[in-house]
């Protein structure tokens, strides 16, 4: 008895502490640039529409403007399309721009602006990480302005974009420059919390990478002041390919030295 | 650091050798190689294993040394494009996944390093290791025993959750005080108390986490979490005659945690699934023994609420645990008993399991096993009856026979949608239910002994159900050289389901009908040494171990396993 009465003692004085301090809950950052969610998903995938969900209500928490979203439906087997899919999301180039990202542990999962939490450790995150890694990643600010311009051809389904990287300050490092396509609302079958919705709103899906998956190395020094300008062109292959739901997502992000992190991101529709 | 960890390791096996003492090397490997062979028809695609890596492998290496009192440890750990760590992903690192010093100095006890214990039977406290999961939760700290007297002990530590190569950033304290009572030496009468404490202090990132959430949570859903959780046990076990007693019950200061299950409202008024929480924490368990010449029995319940205790609330099922919820169901072994394994539920659940075995006579002895497990609402999680024969034919043959009838939520265990069945072939054992899978599995194991030294032994399974795919059968055939040789064949194979005019078949039910799954392997033992070679061909499915389970996807290729003690 001696010893178990010594023992509640020492426990106490060696385990508890003072009353804490009230934690503060933090609002919304106000955003110093926009920040890439790549969110990695697949029609199969029981709890990606979970996060879907997630990411679509912190969109408007931070701002449509703000926070470009884009789902990457190469999530191994979880991407493979069902019999009756009218379409396949999944493709070799959003594989290879998935895993040059990193590997996920679980899903719902998302690259918040491909930042790492821990050197080593893979950007694709679970859903109770992201709020979090955004607020942090708004505050942020490379200084570099980021624009794109479309001109959209009915005729041949062409569209041509140019992209404008105007930086304010001088930024040293390996760079590289993604440009890619998405396409929003999309209906068709997917895998909600156990049931199969057959008329599901696929939004922001990554349909075609311009650019190489693993970024278009940007050779010239990024210098406050001197702007740089790349162009691409894509067709937009058939009628399943709407061109008010398309956008080219165009981002420029480190290529692995020290990490891949993206520093700025922008959006435009293919046609206004 | 850790190579300065590696050169203080063989420096003392170096000057151990030279001084010529009582040192004592051991040591183990084991190394798993995958080699992976897509095949579509069974979903063995679309993992960069199956698709391009086409081998994985992983190997632990431990070395132990011993003298002078001291004990010191170093494990290299080496994942190569391992699925382990995530079924579905590749996982490549290497490096020193463990070592340890440990010295006994008079009544004091020292260790430092990565430190496996457990307080209890590890409701608020178990680093342990379980490779066949990924989980190692070693401790990396320092922990201080004390023995009082010659039946009471002391103990205290402090460190952080090792995660892979890494460390979760909440510190775990805490200690244990255990004992063991007999207070007539002629009676059969014994007391083995215990208690513990454990404190978890979690690290600013993950605070900061936990508050940034709550920027998508409305107002009534957020509240204002703590750095500081505390978990204690009371535990006992009771020795009287034939009887066996053990309780253990635990409690947890509120402890911010992450109810994947429960439907939230985000910040623009959609609903998706998990939701943080902070919440206390309970759990009761007991078994009581009952054993005499010819008869066991065991008698086991559990009841736990919001008990989930982890590294941080962002990790989830295999990941960051630092307790061990005992499990109430079969640890079956056979293929298809096992194929619907209970995980155990750590946000709610209330089981109790009966397990008897009585020997009719030097031949034939009988087994039960009842485990049932509901969530805390009452909602049936998981009932299984095993009635089970063993009778043994002198030393020549020995036959095991039983029956498993099942009855398991698969939207709560796989998170998988099953729709009501009015037909389905085991209505009159109450199957039929949306979301349930029930199922009748009647088995028996036949082992003969040729001579002492070679036998055969074959195995059979037939498990009827008309959820998740379907009926399944599965035979194996393992022929025994001992003492070194072992041959093994089997098949799995899915029964096809029987079309009804005008209702077409759910493709995703019907995808492996007629799938032949057969697996062929050799296995050497030498001593302490086994090699084993195998080809695989394996159906998606639950593993578990302990009640801890997870989804592991189809398998195809070839497997090499070698396990080594010296």
């Amino acid at each position: 008895m001696k010893n178990i009465l010594s023992f509640l003692l020492l426990s106490i004085l060696a385990l508890t502490a003072c009353k804490e301090k009230p934690i503060t809950i933090p609002e919304p950052a106000t955003p110093k640039r926009r920040v890439l969610v790549e969110e990695l998903t697949g029609v199969r995938c029981t709890n990606c529409p979970d996060g879907a969900r997630t990411l679509l209500s912190l969109q408007s928490t931070f701002g449509k403007d703000n926070l470009i979203l884009v789902s990457n439906h190469s999530a191994g087997s979880f991407s493979f399309p069902y019999p009756d899919s009218k379409f396949k999301f999944n493709f070799p180039e959003g594989q290879a721009m998935s895993d040059f990202i990193g590997q996920p542990i679980g899903f719902p999962t998302a690259a918040i602006g491909r930042f790492q939490l821990n050197s080593g450790q893979s950007p694709f995150v679970s859903a109770s990480l992201w709020a979090g890694l955004l607020n942090s990643e708004f505050a942020k600010d490379y200084g570099l302005g980021l624009f794109i311009k479309t001109a959209y051809n009915a005729t041949t389904r062409q569209v041509k974009i140019e992209v404008l990287m105007d930086p304010t300050q001088t930024l040293v490092g390996e760079h590289r420059l993604s440009v890619i396509i998405t396409q929003d609302s999309i209906v068709d079958s997917q895998l909600d919390n156990g049931t199969k919705l057959k008329e599901y709103v696929h939004r922001h899906v990554l349909r075609g990478v311009l650019s190489s998956p693993t970024g278009d190395l940007i050779n010239e020094p990024i210098t406050a002041g001197v702007l740089l300008q790349r162009k691409y062109t894509f067709t937009l292959p058939d009628d399943t390919w709407k061109p008010k739901n398309c956008s080219v997502v165009a981002f420029v992000h480190h290529g692995g030295t020290p990490d891949k992190e993206v520093l700025q991101v922008a959006e435009h529709h293919v046609v206004d | 650091m850790k190579h300065l960890l590696t050169l203080t390791f063989f420096a003392f096996l170096g000057f151990g050798a030279f001084a010529q003492n009582n040192a004592r090397i051991t040591g183990n490997l084991q190394t798993n190689g995958n080699f992976f062979i897509a095949d579509s028809a069974i979903g063995a695609i679309g993992t960069p294993q199956y698709d391009y890596q086409k081998f994985g492998a992983e190997s632990w290496l431990a070395l132990n040394y011993s003298n002078w009192g001291f004990d010191v440890g170093v494990r290299f750990d080496m994942f190569n494009n391992s699925n382990l760590l995530n079924p579905t992903g590749s996982y490549t690192s290497e490096g020193i996944g463990r070592w340890y010093v440990h010295k006994q100095v008079d009544k004091f006890d020292l260790s430092g390093g990565y430190l496996y214990d457990q307080i209890g039977s590890g409701i608020i406290f178990r680093a342990y290791e379980e490779r066949s999961l990924m989980i190692d939760n070693a401790l990396v700290g320092v922990k201080l025993g004390y023995q009082i007297n010659e039946n009471w002990k002391i103990r205290a530590f402090t460190g952080r959750t090792k995660q892979q190569f890494e460390r979760y950033g909440a510190v775990v304290r805490g200690g244990a005080l255990e004992g063991f009572i007999k207070p007539d030496s002629t009676k059969n009468f014994t007391l083995a108390p215990g208690i513990g404490v454990v404190a978890r202090t979690y690290d600013d990132e993950t605070i900061n986490n936990i508050v940034n959430s709550f920027i998508d949570y409305r107002g009534p859903d957020r509240f204002v979490p703590q750095y500081n959780t505390y978990a204690a046990t009371l535990f006992n076990t009771m020795t009287a005659g034939d009887f066996t007693w053990y309780f253990e019950g635990a409690g947890k200061t509120k402890d911010v945690i992450f109810y994947p299950i429960n439907q939230r409202t985000t910040s623009n008024g959609g609903t998706v699934g998990g939701q943080l929480f902070n919440h206390l924490g309970y759990t009761f368990y007991s078994s009581l023994s009952y054993a005499k010449k010819g008869l066991g029995i065991t008698l086991e319940g559990k009841r736990t609420q919001d008990f989930s205790f982890r590294g941080t609330p962002s990790a989830f099922g295999v990941q960051g645990p630092i307790n061990f919820l005992p499990p109430m169901a079969k640890q079956n072994t056979y293929r298809l008993t096992a194929r619907f394994a209970p995980a155990t539920q750590e946000f709610g659940e209330q089981a109790i399991q009966l397990d008897m075995r009585y020997s009719l006579n030097k031949r034939l002895s009988l087994g039960l096993n009842l485990s049932d497990i509901q969530n805390l609402d009452g909602l049936e999680l998981y009932r299984e009856v095993t009635p089970e024969f063993t009778y043994k034919y002198k030393r020549k043959w020995q036959l095991i026979g039983g029956i498993q009838l099942l009855k398991y939520n698969i939207d709560v265990y796989q998170q998988k949608k099953d729709v009501a069945d009015e037909n389905d072939p085991l209505k009159f054992l109450g199957g039929g239910d949306a979301d349930y899978v029930d199922a009748l599995t009647p088995y028996a194991e036949w082992l003969y002994r040729f001579t002492p030294r070679r036998s055969l032994r074959l195995e059979a399974q037939y498990l009827i159900t008309d959820d998740e795919f379907g009926s399944w059968v599965n035979l194996l055939a393992e022929v025994g050289v001992a003492p070194h040789w072992l041959f093994y064949v089997s098949d799995m194979y899915k029964l096809k389901h029987k079309e009804e005019e005008g209702k077409p078949l759910d493709p995703d039910k019907i995808k492996y009908d007629g799938i032949h799954y057969p697996s062929v392997g050799i296995v050497y033992t030498q001593k302490a040494n086994r090699f084993s070679l195998a080809y695989v061909k394996q159906v998606e499915g639950i593993n578990c171990a302990g009640g801890i389970c997870r989804l592991e996807p189809t398998f195809h290729g070839v497997r090499i396993n070698v396990s080594s003690s010296f």
